[in-house]
């Protein structure tokens, strides 16, 4: 039941409680009227009694017919009552019944007792007549007698039945507000206790919670508002535990993340560690690298050198063989003069011919000057250029010193293809690789030394193929014919970075591809751009 | 808050424990006080003498029922034939009670007996009666003038006779009186040896089977109520007031079981008398079981003794003052509206 419940229940009792008392009290007091009643009617019929007595007493010493009336009328009267109570239902106890018999005797005694004193001759002696009315006498004042005793009983009796129910009466007024008071105690003191033990619980598991077990519960109390409380406190420790839960893997997710962080970032600080050594051994590396670079630089730049001086010395052997030619011619035409001079030929006209004839020849010598130094100028900036040109180009400089080993180039073109690269590169390359195969023909001394150069475009590329008839490279070089420093050739002929400049011009440079390989009678060299 | 929760507890058990322990002596005690009169001390044994009447029931009804045991008395019952000789046997110092009708107990007041009359247990107005022959003449009580009348000397039979003869204004010289014992009684009527007796209860039936249609019976209910009391010696009463309250507290108890239980005190006065059923249900409603002390006792017995005086029957020529032979004591303190004794 509800603490509220229990309080209405507490409030409602004394009423209830006071409603019952005062019904039981009505009816009670009804039944006191009525016992009241019946005890003033017993007075009364003592009264009666007492007055009989007295006139049978009166009648016994004076025998006089008024006194016999006013006996037989208060005889009779007595009659009446005993015979309204026995009509009213009551009167059948023992005491009424001695009562109604005592009465009933006493008429009878009274009426024998009158009759022999009032007819005399009746009896045979006076001494009869006397023995029998004292006998009568004597049992009238003894019926008398028993019938006042028996009235004084039954008021007696009456007045016990009263005080009795007067006292039983007070008692159950007592015992029930008694008993309601042991009620409401009892009711109060279980209440109290409840919900004190409920509040201690209640309290107990608080502190507990609050200490942080939070998979404690509140044992289960009443079925009352202390009740509702503690399942509600339950569930809120339960959601509370479970918050808590969670939060604790949270934060063991969280400690975890930070041990793995931790971990990751002692592994980054090892690594960072590693790579710093790393870094310094790569500094350290690339410094010696740079050391080396520079050496190779300054090999480079001696190779360079090495091979610009070959070069000019190349372009110098053919500025020299292209200067032969005019230097002859300039030389008759100067060494004409003086025969013309002799000859009286030497005019104005003719000297002008041999000067305008000289001038001309010199302009060429010094524009084959002009060539050989622009082709030898690094380009800056990549353009469109004919393969056709870049290849004349090339076989322009290097013919005189390939005619001058009696080797024949032949040159066959299928397409003009275009290139956008840088044109003095490209003819360089192609004039290594001629090089190349001018020194191995003469090297090997090949009859009908030729170099053929092919010219022709595939899948959008232009393509030059240069081959020789000088027996091929030997295999067991093949591979390396392309490293920087590698050469067949003595130190005094080669650098051995011809081949290696051509493959990095072409492949890093101009995003083309130069291989190598031997065909037919020869070797045969392959740029694809 | 816990602490004082706790403390509560710990005060509310341990008056909780007190009150228990407290309760528990208080019953113990009680208990031990109410059995310490019966139960702690042997019952104390008595003689009661008892007249093999119906008016002596509650006596058999408080042996039967234990009503005695309960007051912690151990009786033994001895049964005599009248009440007279059951008062004899306590003024011979042999029986401790008796029960016994008035004229017995008037006779043994003239005779100077020191006997105290305790309570009446029963009074009727039809246990004696004249039981007559009709062969010999007797259809009406006039019809006894003349015939050979049998009578228990010293017992409420000869009382009763002379009120029957004095109410029908029949001389004693009249007829002839033989005396006779109670046991001769039933013989001399059915042998014709008497023409009537005066006799009572038991007897009486017996003569009216035994003559059956030939019988007659005449009352004299009107003017004599036979008054059946408990009666022990002056001395007995004066030195045991104790085990005298046990007694008329059996006996009220008894009458009370009477009223409330007729059929278990009919079965008692069955066995103990062999009264046939019938005859018991047709006599029952003839008594009146009521513990009391009336005055009408006294007057009764003055009466008597005033009638003993003129028949000559006592030397004494004055009235005993009969209070001297009540002891109300013990009937008043357990039922005082029963006593009307005048003091």
């Amino acid at each position: 039941m509800s603490i509220r419940k229990r309080l209405a229940v507490m409030a409602v009792l004394p009423l209830g409680v006071a409603l019952l008392v005062s019904i039981y009290i009505a009816s009670m007091d009804r039944r006191l009227d009525d016992n009241v009643k019946e005890l003033q009617f017993v007075t009364a019929l003592a009264q009666d009694v007492f007055d009989l007595n007295f006139l049978s007493d009166q009648y016994l010493i004076y025998q006089e017919r008024q006194i016999k009336a006013q006996w037989l009328v208060k005889h009779d009267a007595i009659g009446n009552k005993l015979a309204d109570k026995l009509q009213a239902g009551q009167g059948n106890d023992n005491l009424w019944l001695r009562l109604r018999r005592t009465h009933k005797d006493m008429g009878h005694i009274f009426t024998q007792l009158s009759n022999d004193l009032e007819v005399r001759g009746k009896f045979t002696t006076t001494g009869q007549l006397s023995d029998r009315n004292e006998r009568l006498a004597g049992v009238l004042l003894i019926k008398a007698r028993e019938m006042f005793s028996t009235v004084v009983r039954l008021a007696g009796s009456k007045q016990n039945e009263l005080a009795s129910m007067r006292e039983r009466l007070n008692l159950s007024v007592i015992a029930l507000f008694m008993s309601l008071a042991l009620v409401i105690s009892a009711i109060s003191a279980i209440s109290s206790r409840t919900i004190i033990t409920s509040i201690a619980r209640l309290r107990r598991g608080m502190d507990i919670v609050a200490a942080g077990s939070l998979d404690h519960r509140v044992e289960r109390l009443a079925d009352d508002e202390l009740g509702h409380l503690a399942t509600t406190f339950n569930g809120m420790t339960e959601r509370l535990q479970s918050a808590d839960a969670n939060m604790r893997n949270s934060v063991a997710a969280l400690r975890q993340e930070v041990a793995e962080r931790k971990r990751a970032e002692e592994k980054a600080r090892d690594l960072n560690n590693k790579l710093e050594e790393s870094i310094a051994a790569l500094e350290k590396e690339i410094a010696n690298h740079r050391q080396t670079g520079e050496e190779l630089r300054n090999k480079e730049r001696l190779l360079i050198l090495q091979s610009r001086q070959a070069a000019m010395g190349e372009m110098i052997g053919n500025i020299a063989h292209q200067w032969r030619q005019p230097l002859n011619l300039l030389a008759l035409i100067v060494q004409s003069l003086p025969e013309c001079g002799e000859g009286g030929e030497l005019r104005a006209e003719h000297l002008k011919a041999c000067t305008e004839k000289s001038m001309k020849v010199i302009f060429h010598m010094s524009q084959t000057i002009d060539d050989f130094r622009n082709f030898f100028m690094p380009d800056k900036e990549k353009v469109l250029f004919r393969v056709c040109d870049a290849v004349s180009r090339a076989v322009s400089i290097i013919e005189g010193s390939f005619a001058g080993s009696m080797i024949r180039i032949d040159t066959q073109s299928a397409g003009d293809p275009v290139i956008n690269g840088y044109l003095n590169e490209f003819s360089q390359v192609l004039i290594n690789i001629l090089l190349n195969a001018r020194d191995a023909l003469v090297e090997r001394n090949v009859d009908n030394p030729r170099v053929t150069i092919t010219i022709n475009t595939r899948d959008g590329k232009a393509v030059v193929v240069i081959a020789d008839n000088a027996g091929g490279i030997p295999e067991e070089i093949m591979e390396k014919i392309f490293d920087p420093y590698f050469t067949t050739r003595g130190p005094d002929r080669g650098t051995g970075v011809g081949l290696f400049m051509s493959k990095t011009i072409i492949e890093k440079n101009m995003n083309g591809s130069l291989t190598a390989r031997n065909v037919g009678e020869g070797a045969e060299f392959r740029i694809e751009v | 808050m816990g602490t004082s929760v706790i403390t509560t507890k710990k005060i509310a058990v341990i008056l909780g424990v007190v009150a228990v322990i407290a309760g528990g002596v208080f019953v113990t005690m009680v208990l031990q006080g109410g059995r310490s009169g019966k139960v702690s001390r042997s019952p104390e044994r008595l003689v009661f003498a008892v007249a093999a009447l119906l008016d002596s029931v509650p006596v058999l009804v408080a042996h039967h029922q234990g009503f005695f045991v309960q007051q912690g008395l151990d009786v033994e019952i001895k049964f005599y034939s009248a009440g007279k000789d059951a008062l004899a046997a306590v003024r011979r110092g042999e029986a401790d009670f008796a029960t016994v009708a008035d004229f017995p107990i008037m006779l043994a007041a003239l005779d100077g007996a020191d006997i105290r009359v305790l309570a009446t247990i029963s009074k009727s107005g039809r246990e004696n009666s004249i039981v007559a022959r009709k062969d010999s003449g007797i259809t009406v009580p006039a019809h006894i003038r003349g015939k050979v009348v049998g009578v228990i000397p010293g017992t409420t039979s000869e009382f009763f006779l002379d009120e029957f003869l004095v109410m029908h204004g029949i001389p004693r010289s009249d007829i002839v009186v033989v005396e006779l014992t109670p046991g001769e009684t039933v013989n001399a009527l059915l042998s014709k040896r008497v023409d009537a007796v005066s006799t009572w209860g038991q007897h009486a039936a017996d003569l009216l089977k035994g003559l059956g249609d030939n019988s007659i019976r005449f009352f004299a209910q009107e003017t004599y109520q036979m008054y059946w009391n408990i009666v022990a010696s002056r001395n007995f009463v004066a030195g045991h007031r104790d085990t005298v309250q046990k007694v008329v507290t059996a006996l009220d108890q008894a009458n009370s079981s009477i009223r409330n239980n007729a059929d278990g005190a009919k079965k008692t006065a069955m066995e103990a008398f062999r009264v046939d059923p019938a005859q018991l249900r047709e006599v029952w409603p003839d008594y009146e079981f009521d513990l009391a002390l009336d005055h009408t006792l006294l007057l009764t017995l003055e009466s008597q003794a005033r009638w003993a005086m003129k028949q000559n029957r006592t030397t004494v020529r004055e009235v005993p003052n009969f209070q001297e032979f009540i002891y109300a004591d013990a009937l008043r303190r357990i039922k005082p509206a029963a006593v009307s004794v005048m003091r």
